[in-house]
């Protein structure tokens, strides 16, 4: 099995052929910024991008991904840029308390604002609503993509 | 430029070498809790030393060991912005390194919101020392007196502007400070009259470039030369036996490498090659379990019934018994229940272990975010019949603690199923297996009656409270002697701030603790949050009833000593002032407040909207005023503020674990909702300034106010008095219109 993931090919052996794509990114390449919560798509922390799409690496199959693109947060940024805005965004607003679901909200946050420049907070209370923190970190989750998105349409 | 050398001088900290730490440099010990009691918990005495370290680097570069687990409460960047302002460097420039059991002899377990608490001065005088003794030297270099060299950012300036790096100053040196031989220190961070520059200021956490990249922080991110994968399974209650395993044909399913069924130790698992292959062998392993009967939520609610207890009398523990009158009618007598609660981490447990051999002795290496290393370090090689010293707990962040990562669980699945397969094995619980082996906060049921005299003075209060046990559990002592504890004590932390801050010529406060049938234990803040719902909910069900403004009403109430407290809710009451609040139906806004460990001060405001349309209870606003005394990170109390009111929404809204009969029954998220983003109220924060007072606790204290805040709110928007949590809509009275 061969995966693409931030643009570059892998060659995955047969016996992780049945693995979820979380468990082939974590345990056998070693992208283990998505990590594992729940193993049911409910709470976020595992996302990634397939063909830009925010998808639940936890609760698909490794081998249904093949032909895609997979991008997880490791490959977020440009070569050219140390951090992609929302990433710097996140650090701006001092976002993170424990961390864990962090990865998978930069991911949810960064396809948003691929599909949507600029979202009003009703917009992004739809788009992260399945994105778990317990910490309690949204209102700075809310923050940080308004100015993430401001930051990228100054970009532009 | 001085060639003066410091010889290096060896202590019994030699060993730091050894551990690859202090390679060079100057390092420098500092005093925080020891103990050496057997096993449980990790816990510091004031009278005895332990040790960590801070290191200046031959590129003048400093670094820290950090003498607490992070979870998220951001204690190790206030910890460091200390040795930043001690040091006069930039708090940017500082390392922060989460130690080992090898790197250092001994560490309090991090709980209890004690981590600045208690480690603020010790590590301020440690950096203190350090500074002085690079100013020692530099008036060697540079022959003057020590007292001629200014602080200068990272180093040292002359009268004559010569500018002295603390690169310059350790010259490529090594030299190791023994703790009897510190030159004498003045702390800046306890310094009132001191401008600070690196107390006080927002900055980045600790590892939060790791965090925004997908940096290897937490414990699964570890991954280790062949390893495999491990699981248990859960007893899915305190002292289950396991009487009938069938394996299911596990055992040769592909991919599975072993099914481990160890008697002796009580375990069941299975370890295989790749945790899809793991997921289904588990799925065929049946296990029987020794365990009593099935129960319902109501054998529970009765169980932990106050009023039933009281029919009988006196409950089990007094804690204030004055004669009060009981024969005459209360101002106010409520009754509150608060359900079964969970932590619901994001990170499921999770550790690595892995067997070696080290100078021909077999050792184990173990990665895992916990909030206590010493205690697993301990047990783990009680498990083995080892000395301690041949295991080694890694400390990895935490990914969510709330008080649910105190206890010795899965590094010991993961020592005991590497050890029986010969390889590196990854334990990382499944999400039902959280939910089925977390130690719950305990239900409880409150009764609370209040009597006034003319004047709206207390003059009569009883509280009496029956919860399951919070401290007095696995945590504390292995069974039998648990059961003398709990004989000969009363559960200290569920009784935690059961006696109200206000003034009462007459209190009678007692509580029972009952064993309950499931898992329970510390949850953020212990007792103090249900005991200060059932407290703040009943004096704001006074202040209406006798007509009195919430706020005048506690003031009234609360001594002539509770200054900080009244400080706090006069403040409060100041930020929701700059918002006018129109008082009709549907629109609320709620106060609360409390004293959170005898230094935490805290009053909370909020603001509801019911929506009749869109049939929901929305929390607009949340103002929160806390006095912690010296606040070293603003930010990250504001941060922890922000999460107690996410989590009182919760409590308020949505919160409580279902049990079936066979005990805690959440499968997945979906079971046991929590606030989502839609929930997220504006905040308003004020951290106020008292920075001559040391700093206290930071953690817990806000969501002993918030959780009541919301119902207060929600009691001025509808008329309905919250008495059993949680609340939805459909408890809500229909406005007449």
């Amino acid at each position: 099995m061969q995966l693409k993931i931030n643009g570059a090919t892998y060659e995955v052996e047969d016996v992780w052929s049945e693995e979820t794509l979380l468990t082939v990114l974590r345990e056998r390449l070693g992208f283990v910024g998505a990590k594992f919560g729940c193993g049911h798509g409910d709470c976020g922390a595992c996302t990634v991008h397939v063909d830009g799409l925010p998808t639940r690496s936890c609760y698909i199959s490794a081998q249904d991904v093949e032909t895609n693109e997979i991008v997880t947060i490791e490959g977020l940024s440009s070569p050219q840029t140390q951090l992609h805005p929302v990433q710097q965004a996140w650090l701006d607003e001092r976002v993170a308390q424990c961390g864990y679901c962090q990865a998978g909200q930069i991911m949810q946050a960064a396809a948003l604002l691929a599909e949507n420049p600029a979202p009003d907070d009703q917009a992004i209370n739809e788009f992260m609503r399945d994105n778990l923190c317990r910490c309690g970190t949204q209102a700075r989750v809310r923050k940080a993509i308004h100015r993430a998105a401001s930051q990228m349409r100054g970009q532009s | 430029m001085s060639n003066a050398k410091s010889k290096p001088r060896f202590t019994r900290r030699g060993f730091l070498k050894g551990a690859g730490y202090a390679a060079a440099g100057l390092t420098v010990t500092y005093l925080v809790g020891r103990n050496f009691a057997p096993i449980l918990p990790s816990l510091a005495t004031p009278e005895i030393k332990g040790e960590a370290w801070i290191t200046v680097s031959p590129d003048g570069k400093v670094s820290m060991l950090s003498p607490v687990h992070e979870m998220g409460q951001g204690s190790s960047l206030g910890l460091a912005q200390i040795v930043a302002e001690e040091l006069n460097v930039d708090i940017a420039t500082i390392t922060v390194k989460f130690p080992s059991t090898r790197d250092i002899p001994h560490m309090r377990f991090t709980t209890g919101s004690e981590a600045i608490a208690l480690h603020a001065r010790p590590v301020a005088e440690a950096a203190a020392s350090l500074r002085e003794e690079l100013r020692r030297k530099a008036a060697v270099i540079t022959g003057l007196n020590p007292e001629a060299l200014k602080d200068t950012t990272g180093g040292f300036t002359t009268e004559e502007d010569r500018y002295l790096t603390y690169a310059d100053i350790v010259g490529g040196s090594e030299l190791t400070l023994a703790e009897d031989n510190l030159p004498a220190s003045h702390a800046y961070t306890f310094d009132a009259s001191r401008k600070k520059r690196q107390i006080g200021r927002t900055a980045l956490q600790v590892q939060a470039l790791e965090i925004v990249t997908g940096g290897p922080i937490f414990a699964g991110d570890i991954r280790r030369p062949n390893m495999a994968f491990g699981r248990a399974v859960q007893a899915p209650a305190p002292d289950a036996r396991i009487i009938e395993i069938h394996d299911g044909g596990a055992d040769t399913m592909p991919g599975v490498i072993q099914v481990v069924i160890d008697v002796p130790r009580g375990l069941v698992g299975v370890v295989a090659e790749t945790p899809g292959a793991l997921d289904n062998a588990l799925e065929q392993i049946e296990v029987k379990w020794d365990r009593p009967g099935s129960f319902s939520a109501e054998d529970i609610a009765a169980q932990v019934d106050v009023d039933t207890a009281l029919s009988s009398g006196r409950l089990e523990h007094s804690i204030v018994d004055d004669d009060i009158n009981t024969s005459e009618a209360w101002t106010v007598d409520m009754r509150f229940d608060l359900p079964i609660l969970h932590h619901a981490t994001q990170e499921p447990r999770t550790a690595v272990a892995e067997f070696s051999l080290r100078n021909g002795q077999e050792v184990v290496d173990i990665w895992t975010g916990t909030q206590d290393i010493f205690v697993n370090q301990k047990k783990a090689a009680a498990d083995l019949d080892w000395s301690p010293d041949r295991v080694t707990i890694h400390a990895m962040r935490v990914g969510g603690g709330f008080g649910g990562r105190v206890l010795y669980d899965v590094v010991r699945e993961a020592v005991l199923l590497a050890q029986h397969v010969k390889r590196p094995v990854k334990v990382h619980w499944s999400r039902r297996d959280e939910f089925l082996a977390d130690r719950t906060r305990p239900p409880s049921s409150h009764r609370v009656q209040i009597r006034t005299d003319t004047v709206g003075h207390i003059t009569d209060w009883r509280h009496a409270c029956v919860s399951g046990h919070v401290l007095l559990t696995e945590l504390m002592a292995p069974q039998p002697l648990l059961s003398v504890m709990r004989m000969a004590m009363h559960d200290f932390g569920a009784s935690r701030e059961l006696v109200a801050p206000y003034n009462a010529q007459h209190r009678r406060i007692e509580m029972s603790d009952v064993e309950l049938p499931f898992h329970a234990g510390e949850w953020r803040s212990l007792g103090a949050c249900p005991n200060v719902f059932a407290i703040e909910s009943a004096i704001d069900e006074l202040a209406r009833k006798l007509g009195k403004n919430p706020v005048e009403f506690r003031l009234q109430n609360l001594g002539s000593s509770r200054v900080r407290l009244k400080n706090c809710l006069s403040r409060v009451k100041a930020m929701c002032d700059t918002h006018p609040h129109q008082s009709i139906p549907g629109i609320g806004r709620g106060f609360a407040c409390g004293i959170y460990q005898e230094h935490s001060y805290v009053a909370a405001a909020f603001d509801v909207v019911v929506d009749y349309e869109q049939q929901e209870i929305r929390a607009e606003r949340c103002y929160v005023a806390l006095d912690v005394g010296l606040a070293i990170s603003p930010d990250q109390i504001k941060a922890q503020i922000e999460g107690c009111a996410m989590m009182a929404i919760g409590q308020l809204l949505m919160e409580t674990a279902p049990i079936d009969d066979s005990g805690l029954a959440s499968i997945s998220f979906s079971d046991y909702p929590t606030p989502l983003m839609g929930d997220t109220p504006e905040f308003e924060i004020e951290i106020i300034d008292n920075s001559s007072i040391p700093p206290a606790g930071v953690g817990q204290a806000p969501i002993i106010a918030t959780v009541p805040a919301l119902a207060n709110a929600i009691r001025d928007a509808t008329g309905y008095r919250t008495l059993k949590l949680p609340v939805s809509f459909d408890d809500l009275p229909i406005p007449d219109e």
